[in-house]
């Protein structure tokens, strides 16, 4: 399975559909920060909508992808965590540092404007 | 009592039991909140089984007094340092886990603990784990 990244002008668009497993996200990873070096986009947006889980693991890949984007330039923005998993991050400790959050993609490309 | 015992053998099974557990919770009337912070200790639980010991077995089952009993077991390694294990960012770098090769991120156990209500840890080293969790809907807490 592979998650589709879908570039539109200089930002790059990750819209993850469904919960994946842990070898998916890490090779989520490296595709997104290949395609930001080549594509030399500004802006990342990762959707969360179609999420339902997020553990450690998961958190930890997503702040990691955040700075990996910041060093190749891009600001990176999280949308669309449901609220119930909102509580759950933080009920469990975790803390998405790396990276801006928005509720959904319209306030992400203003933030990214 | 009800009881459900899954086998865990790859990645994949942590979805199956995810999905398992989460069902199980609903059924035993536990909230939507409550069904989430549980689905996200038995992923915890279970990845960290496919990571250190390759198989092992997750059970459910509802406690009388309102609440759900996780058993997470197998027969990996072994944790050396259950204290440390606890901690937040401590990894297995830190020999933390006996024998490993994998480098874990030290924040699954401490986010179970932190999301459940009680937990006992059993380790032996090379003969396996056994960890048992317990919530309680909120309004027996």
């Amino acid at each position: 399975m592979k998650v589709p990244l879908i570039k539109i002008g200089d930002k790059l668009l990750v819209s993850i559909q469904t919960t994946i497993i842990d070898s998916v996200v890490a090779s989520l990873r490296e595709d997104i920060t290949n395609e930001i070096s080549t594509s030399g986009v500004k802006g990342l947006i990762i959707d969360l909508s179609g999420i339902d889980i997020i553990d450690s693991f998961f958190c930890r890949m997503i702040n990691d992808i955040g700075h990996d984007a910041r060093i190749l330039g891009a600001k990176t923005v999280v949308v669309g965590i449901k609220p119930e998993l909102a509580i759950t991050l933080v009920q469990m400790g975790m803390e998405m540092r790396g990276v801006m959050t928005s509720l959904n993609l319209n306030k992400a490309l203003e933030i990214l404007k | 009592m009800e009881e459900i015992k899954i086998e865990i053998k790859d990645e994949l099974d942590i979805f199956i039991v995810q999905n398992a557990g989460k069902k199980f919770s609903r059924e035993i009337g536990f909230s939507k909140q409550e069904v989430e912070t549980i689905a996200i200790v038995v992923s915890e639980l279970s990845s960290n089984i496919v990571k250190y010991a390759k198989k092992g077995e997750i059970s459910f089952c509802s406690l009388q007094k309102g609440g759900i009993e996780i058993v997470a077991q197998d027969q990996g390694p072994g944790i050396k340092n259950i204290n440390l294990a606890l901690q937040d960012g401590c990894s297995d770098e830190k020999s933390i886990v006996f024998d490993t090769k994998h480098h874990g991120l030290g924040s699954g156990l401490p986010a179970v603990k932190r999301l459940t209500d009680e937990m006992e840890i059993e380790t032996t080293k090379d003969k396996g784990t056994t960890i048992r969790v317990r919530k309680w809907k909120s309004k027996y807490r």
